[in-house]
């Protein structure tokens, strides 16, 4: 049997309701020790669900005699599910009730009732938002009128078979700091589920709870401590601090969800917002709209310009003048060799790409400047609430698409710890402009005329950000509900040319820079294992200790089809900076001309086979600065080396799968490959279907 | 002969260089600095200067 007790304000028509639900299956009695009048019932179809009539009050403070009820009870007697019935034409006031009960954790669901005055008054409130901001049910009714009772009935049942998890509502930062540091002192005294009530009212200096809580001297002159140092900071008393903080939380709430249809005036960003945010229209838009920017990048535009660089610059201009002169100057054979096939190739490669990569960020700042980015993160939260993930952890990977080092760093904006680490975990699953350079190698080497290559290489890294998120919220390490996200969107714009020049040039400046110097030294270094042996010897790159160091991994990469110690010593490479992925296959192929250095690589690999290469180097570790940036922020090396691992295996079950699924279908496979194959799709599947969710306290998964 | 041991202490010099700023000194240049990343702080101060 399931009690859930009705707790609101006084004339907040709780007592109506719990009439209309119980019928004539009411036991009244007192409340023990007092004269307060005690109602209990149960449903009237269904006498699983017993309701409790608690006394009507405007708080959970200890003053009157009904307050103490109420909370003695909750407290020590507790409920499986709070019913919270508000006055909806009273919305701000009940509130503040409901946020007191949602501070002891219980699971709860708001009735908003008197639901037809309010629409008398020309008033509504968005339900869908509420709930998303409180990440509890809500529901609207009538008592008196008794619409939508079974609504109401519907949504308690519910709640009684799977108790509503929500974040506990969080204050202002310097009073959640304040209340994080008298956890940590009172910990030992109460129930982990219990905590966060306490800390508020050890804030609050409640008497009662000072009383039955018996800390230690020196714990007593800790929490008074922070208390006091809140005070000076706030300069206010603690119990105005934590009322003035509930009503700004309620503020926010009134401002968001409560409409009044006669101020309502829909800008031009709102008729545009009805259009891209639509529920329907927003993923369709947002995938034609990236689509766009890739086949502008990659395929059209930033083609003729990175063709010409190629082929011309780097593949007659500067080579022949460079050789010329290097013979001119008499300069020993290997040197020549370093200089124009390590130096000149290597960089020239990497280089090779600015036009796509500024194409790319002209396209990012247009829609960045517009304000259309910020409706992206917007449009992802709706995806990725339904998977328990939170919209917050799209901003770091927005970042991300630039470098992912400042995508990790942004990850600090986000309160909650476990989303936090995951994000940091994942952000760097998205394409920054170091990858950029493989997505268009490949696509321009193995599918040079097929404008879903370069798009499909975004969608992958969204796709494997989502189902990592849905799996790894599956984990103990990890699970927990969303927080809620808040967002302005900025009104639309025409972007301004100076902010676009600016966007475009100090990312374009960056990419150049970084090519001059860590794929300069990369390439110094390739270029040497390359062409010397152990015995430090000059010899062809067959008997280099390249090869030897590659071929050693090689055969790990057999499965993914590309278990070539060229393509070997790229993936290893990458990790200094991806950008090294495709100047090291130049170094390793040999070639003169971007047009040999392609010809070997489709002679050497399948298409297919290029496509598990690229999807392989998108979703593995980062390079070694994202990885330092993330040590930094984890601050532990345990959780780095588990990220790397995770992102590493994630990588090649991923492009294993793609590869020799893509066998089977084209009818060249082998019982390895169906073996290979089905390992990779079960762990998938695995992963995102079968997995089941583990919550983090054993009961009543809660905060 | 000249001109590639003039070559060679330029260009081991420069990769000298290059890997005791990014990778040895304590606290040596990232890969990037913040504006030219992209990240917003970075980015909103300096056109706020530059205005």
């Amino acid at each position: 049997m399931n009690l859930i007790a009705l707790a609101g304000n006084q004339n907040s028509g709780k007592t109506t309701l719990f009439n209309e639900l119980t019928g004539t299956n009411q036991y009244v009695g007192n409340w023990p020790g007092v004269t307060v009048e005690k109602k209990m019932g149960h449903l009237k179809n269904d006498k699983q669900l017993m309701f409790l009539d608690l006394p009507g009050v405007y708080s959970l403070s200890p003053y009157t005699l009904e307050e103490r009820i109420s909370r003695k009870y909750l407290i020590e007697q507790p409920p499986d599910i709070i019913l919270n019935i508000l006055d909806s034409t009273n919305l701000e006031r009940n509130l503040y009730l409901s946020l007191q009960l949602m501070e002891t954790g219980l699971p709860i669901v708001l009735a908003l009732n008197m639901w037809d005055l309010l629409k008398k008054q020309k008033r509504t409130i968005n339900l869908k938002k509420m709930e998303y901001l409180l990440s509890v049910p809500v529901v609207p009714l009538s008592a008196v009128k008794k619409e939508n009772i079974s609504g109401l009935v519907t949504q308690v049942k519910k709640a009684a078979q799977e108790p509503p998890k929500y974040p506990y509502p969080e204050y202002d930062d310097r009073l959640e700091s304040a209340l994080e540091m008298i956890s940590q002192q009172i910990k030992d005294h109460v129930a982990p589920s219990k905590l966060r009530w306490y800390a508020i009212k050890f804030f609050e200096r409640d008497e009662k709870v000072i009383q039955k809580i018996r800390l230690t001297s020196h714990q007593q002159q800790e929490v008074e401590d922070i208390i006091t140092t809140a005070e000076n900071i706030f300069a206010e008393s603690s119990d105005s601090i934590i009322v003035n903080a509930r009503y700004d939380y309620v503020a926010q709430i009134m401002a968001m969800c409560v409409i009044d249809r006669n101020d309502f005036q829909m800008s031009l960003s709102d008729k545009i917002d009805r259009i891209v945010t639509n529920k329907w229209l927003a993923l369709p838009i947002f995938v034609l709209v990236m689509w766009l920017v890739y086949y502008l990048s990659i395929q059209t535009i930033g083609t003729f310009g990175t063709d010409w660089v190629n082929d011309v610059l780097f593949g007659q201009w500067i080579p022949d003048i460079t050789s010329d002169l290097l013979n001119t100057w008499h300069v020993s054979a290997w040197m020549k060799g370093l200089i124009l096939n390590g130096i000149i190739g290597g960089v020239g490669s990497v280089l090779g790409f600015v036009p796509q990569i500024m194409m790319l960020f002209f396209c990012l700042g247009l829609l960045e400047d517009c304000g259309y980015m910020a409706r992206i993160a917007f449009v992802m939260d709706r995806i990725f609430h339904r998977f328990n993930l939170s919209g917050k952890s799209f901003i770091p990977m927005l970042i991300s698409t630039g470098c992912g080092v400042p995508g990790i760093m942004a990850t600090r904006t986000i309160e909650s710890e476990k989303d936090r680490k995951m994000t940091i975990m994942l952000t760097t699953f998205m394409p920054c402009s170091a990858k950029l350079t493989v997505i268009a190698m490949i696509s321009g080497t193995f599918f040079p005329q097929q404008s879903w290559v370069a798009p499909s290489a975004y969608f992958i890294s969204m796709l494997a950000v989502v189902g990592s998120g849905i799996f790894l919220k599956k984990t103990r390490m990890f699970a927990g509900p969303p927080q809620p996200f808040v967002m302005e969107l900025p009104a639309y714009h025409f972007p301004r040319a100076s902010n676009i020049l600016h966007y475009v040039w100090s990312r374009s400046k960056s990419f150049v820079q970084k090519a001059g110097t860590i794929i300069f030294a990369s390439c110094v270094i390739i270029w040497f294992l390359s062409n010397f042996n152990w015995q430090m010897h000059m010899v062809d790159q067959n008997h280099s200790i390249l090869r030897s160091i590659g071929s050693v991994i090689a055969p790990i990469f057999a499965p993914l089809g590309f278990g070539d110690w060229r393509t070997t010593v790229a993936v290893l490479a990458g990790l200094i900076a991806k950008e090294n992925c495709v100047g090291t296959l130049r170094l390793a192929f040999g070639s003169n001309s971007a047009q040999s250095f392609a010809q070997a690589l489709t002679s050497t690999f399948t298409p297919m086979a290029g496509y598990a290469f690229l999807v392989f180097n998108l979703l593995c570790a980062p390079c070694f600065a994202a990885i330092g940036t993330m040590y930094k922020e984890y601050g532990d090396k345990r959780w780095t080396v588990r990220a790397v691992l995770y992102q590493t295996c994630l990588a090649y079950v991923v492009a294993l799968s793609i590869y020799q699924c893509w066998l089977i279908l084209v009818g060249s496979f082998t019982t390895t490959n169906i073996l290979y194959a089905t390992m990779g799709i079960s762990l998938i599947i695995y992963g995102l279907v079968v997995k089941k969710e583990k919550s983090s306290v054993k009961k009543q998964a809660l905060i | 002969m000249v001109a590639t041991i003039i070559l060679g202490v330029l260009i081991f010099g420069f990769f000298a260089y290059v890997v005791y700023q990014k990778f040895i000194k304590k606290n040596g240049s990232n890969c990037h600095s913040c504006d030219d990343i992209g990240c917003p702080l970075a980015d909103a101060s300096k056109m706020n200067r530059k205005k």
